[in-house]
């Protein structure tokens, strides 16, 4: 079936691009005033610098509703991750029968949403588990956040799971088999989505300030990172060369669009040469 | 000046000057090192490169030195599959090649200046076989060391008897008029489906799957009797020796690899512009895409450029729409008929009587409407494993209303029939060298040729297969997924109530045995309507 390597981008699979339109409204929302949705500073664990140390969860937890976090939590992931499951949910749509499509998108993205649910507990845990664990001192959570990414991103384990995100597998096309399938291809790709930016969202949720941008840049990162195609795994450092060079071309252009220099004649081709 | 491409069979005979030739700069690019880029194992390695594979059968030396890391990334690995860029790489890439195939002529004081490639056209008359210099380990005086001679051929379209090549493949996608049809099209169009860089990717395009792959794999095939050793990385192990050219990752190292790619290229530039008047719907219609993706190649959405060595030891970077003009590049072909009876025309059939639609099949001016409006109609409820030599059957489940809508679009005066295709989808396996038939609504028992062939929809060739598998290749596992137009045969299901049932069969039949081992698998096999 068309993938994501196909067509580069994810776009163009369905009218209007219901997927863009709602991660821009979840960004909106995270980006707008907390008396608006009362959501941003929860999902950007922003509370968690107000809480004085040493301090229980209880005592955390009797600050910042549990309910409101886990919310938060699924607003970030919509902003966040909803972007780079468009092929995912795409691969679902062509691969079944028209009155099966929405039924088993919805079953992928569940699948999907489920295990980022779950996952948000443990990293907001952790993110907490950090901040108490460091007292007053606001740096150390983030050096060891920082480490944690640095270590994973350069590790063979991550650049496995992020191979694993470009699988497109068969789904059954009969129900009830089609929307298990389709469930299981979103705990799948959810479970591998998780192990490649764990610690990318870890992070972010670690910074004392700026949490918007560190999530936006996280965001930015963990899509680059999906434009690249699959590689061997190893140790060493993967950057998102498709994006870098895209955006070196952009400047490139920009800027000889604003001094053009000397036009260079294309090199003929090897047939016109003589040999 | 322009060069003249000629077919092989109309030289005079088996080793006439351009053969002669072509095997004495073969000869004198074999003879520099892998790290070379004026060798003949950098050139292949440009197209693919298994290290360990190439030091197995000897095309390198264990311990032979890589190309600089700044060379291999540049050149090596950079043969575009499964995408739109499929034609205009390789045209760039024969084109490199000759030029320094003329380089070692030259040097060795031959006429250097006119020389080409010429192409190898396996579906005319008597020409479904090897080319006679290819055949033999001595040169035309007797001496041994012919260059063009490669032990690893296995595959039954590599030796002295003709093959019935038509068995396996086709030239039907000659007849398909959209180069690429709008993403995320079911369809893959001739020239392939939109993609970026694109070394091993999923889809092939109609050309690329007939006769190109199938052609691959029946020239390389696999051996009967030896097998790679029980300790062989990447896939090899225990599986039956594999010939070079069902390997994408070793293809080029064969010299028949550039007649063949030099026949591609030519009915490329044929369904461009042969016959001149044939039918057209669209401007778009037999023409190349005008997408700037592919104008400018996929350099110009960040990913890698098009690079080849120059025999000055430069480098020469392009992009497919340098590539468009045969003739501006300054060469030509000395014949553009296909070679085989082709369909030119879509002829879809309305009850009461044969409507052809050339004129209207076309898609371009229809565009992603059209696109969104496909749908899957029927698909099979499981996978299939293809083991062995035995011909597999699969039932695929009918969705009604989707049937229906199919139909009506059929019976209709008034619109435009829906198109038709076959999808195997996520073909999976560690063998690229398999083969086999598809047939679509094949009656039960049907044995007599002309009936096989009314239901043969056509060949499905496994080249890249390993590399597609495997879950760190550039597709993350997915395998190739074929799609075939079956328009035509859906249409003569229909008139004889073929398709009146809650199943429509599907026959895969192997060319050869397909080992158990290689675990070759169809994740699914779909059916899909595309409004016309």
């Amino acid at each position: 079936m068309t993938t994501a390597t196909e067509t580069g981008t994810g776009a163009g699979w369905q009218h209007p691009p219901v997927i863009p339109v709602i991660s821009a409204a979840a960004w909106v929302l995270l980006a707008g005033p907390a008396a608006v949705s009362g959501l941003p500073e929860l999902c950007s664990s922003a509370l968690l610098w107000s809480v004085p140390a040493p301090e229980t969860y209880a005592f955390f937890l009797s600050q910042v509703s549990a309910l409101s976090l886990l919310l938060a939590w699924l607003l970030m992931l919509v902003a966040m991750m909803l972007p780079v499951l468009s092929d995912t949910l795409a691969h679902v749509r062509r691969s079944a029968f028209r009155p099966l499509r929405l039924p088993m998108q919805t079953a992928c993205l569940t699948g999907y949403l489920v295990v980022w649910m779950l996952a948000g507990i443990a990293l907001l845990t952790g993110s907490v588990t950090l901040r108490l664990g460091a007292g007053q001192d606001t740096t150390l959570p983030v050096l060891i956040g920082l480490a944690l990414a640095l270590l994973w991103q350069l590790s063979p384990a991550k650049q496995r799971a992020l191979n694993r995100c470009h699988l497109y597998p068969p789904l059954s096309a009969f129900a009830p088999q089609a929307h298990r399938d389709a469930f299981r291809l979103g705990l799948d790709r959810g479970l591998w989505c998780l192990r490649s930016c764990w610690a990318l969202m870890l992070l972010a949720l670690l910074v004392p300030g700026g949490h918007l941008a560190a999530m936006a840049a996280v965001a930015v990162w963990i899509w680059a990172e999906r434009l690249d195609l699959p590689a061997p795994p190893r140790w060493g450092l993967h950057l998102p060369g498709r994006a870098l060079r895209l955006v070196r071309r952009r400047i490139a252009g920009a800027i000889a669009a604003a001094s053009p220099p000397p036009r260079r004649p294309n090199p003929p081709p090897p047939a016109a040469r003589k040999a | 000046m322009v060069r003249l491409r000629q077919n092989v069979f109309d030289l005079g005979n088996d080793w006439a000057d351009p053969v002669l030739w072509y095997a004495r700069g073969v000869k004198a690019m074999k003879s520099r090192p892998l790290a070379d880029p004026k060798g003949w194992t950098f050139y292949a390695a440009i197209h693919g490169i298994d290290r360990w594979l190439w030091d197995f059968y000897g095309f390198t030396r264990k311990g032979e030195p890589d190309a600089s890391p700044q060379d291999q990334a540049i050149f090596w690995n950079q043969c575009q599959h499964q995408s739109w860029y499929f034609l205009p790489w390789h045209r760039g890439y024969l084109m490199a090649i000759e030029a320094q195939i003329r380089a070692e002529i030259a040097a060795l004081g031959g006429p250097a200046d006119d020389w080409a490639l010429p192409y190898w056209n396996y579906f005319g008359t008597g020409q479904n076989r090897l080319p006679g210099a290819f055949l033999s380990p001595d040169w035309p005086d007797g001496a041994g060391d012919n260059p063009l001679y490669v032990v690893q051929r296995y595959g039954v379209l590599s030796t002295a008897k003709p093959y019935p090549i038509w068995t396996q493949t086709n030239l039907k996608p000659m007849g398909d008029p959209v180069f690429t049809p709008p993403a995320p099209s079911i369809s893959v169009g001739f020239g392939g489906p939109k993609t970026g860089f694109s070394w091993s990717g999923a889809r092939s395009g109609g050309l690329e799957s007939n006769p190109h792959n199938m052609v691959h794999v029946l020239v390389g095939g696999q051996s009967s009797t030896g097998t790679f050793p029980p300790d062989a990385p990447n896939g090899f192990a225990g599986q039956p020796l594999e010939g070079v050219m069902a390997d994408p990752s070793a293809a080029a190292l064969d010299p028949i690899f550039y007649l063949h790619h030099c026949n591609i290229d030519r009915l490329w530039q044929s369904w461009n512009s042969y016959p001149a008047d044939k039918p057209r719907s669209a401007p778009t219609d037999w023409a190349n895409p005008t997408d700037g993706q592919w104008l400018n190649g996929p350099a110009s959405i960040g990913q890698r450029g098009f690079a080849m060595p120059t025999p000055q030891g430069g480098q020469w970077t392009y992009a497919p729409a340098q590539m468009q003009d045969i003739e501006a590049l300054g060469y030509a072909y000395d014949d553009l008929t296909p070679g085989a009876a082709t369909a030119p025309a879509l002829a879809v059939a309305a009850r009461g009587g044969i409507r052809a639609t050339a004129a209207l099949a076309g898609t371009a001016e229809r565009g992603m409407d059209k696109v969104r409006s496909e749908e899957m109609m029927a698909a099979s409820p499981e996978a299939l494993a293809i083991r062995g030599a035995q011909p597999i059957r699969s039932a695929l489940r009918v969705a009604p209303v989707a049937r229906d809508r199919l139909l009506l679009s059929f019976a209709s005066r008034e619109t435009v029939p829906d198109r038709v295709y076959l999808t195997l989808e996520n073909i999976t396996g560690l063998s690229n060298a398999g083969a086999f038939s598809v047939y679509l609504g094949l009656p039960q028992g049907a044995q007599d040729d002309v009936t096989r062939q009314a239901h043969h929809v056509g060949g499905v060739s496994l080249f890249g297969l390993r590399q597609a598998t495997n879950p760190d290749g550039p597709h993350g596992g997915s395998g190739i997924t074929v799609t075939l137009e079956v328009t035509e045969i859906v249409d003569r299901l229909h008139l004889g109530d073929g398709l009146d049932g809650q199943a429509i069969n599907v026959d895969i039949l192997p060319v050869e045995t397909i080992p158990e081992t290689a675990d070759v698998r169809i994740g699914r096999i779909s059916l899909h309507r595309q409004p016309g």
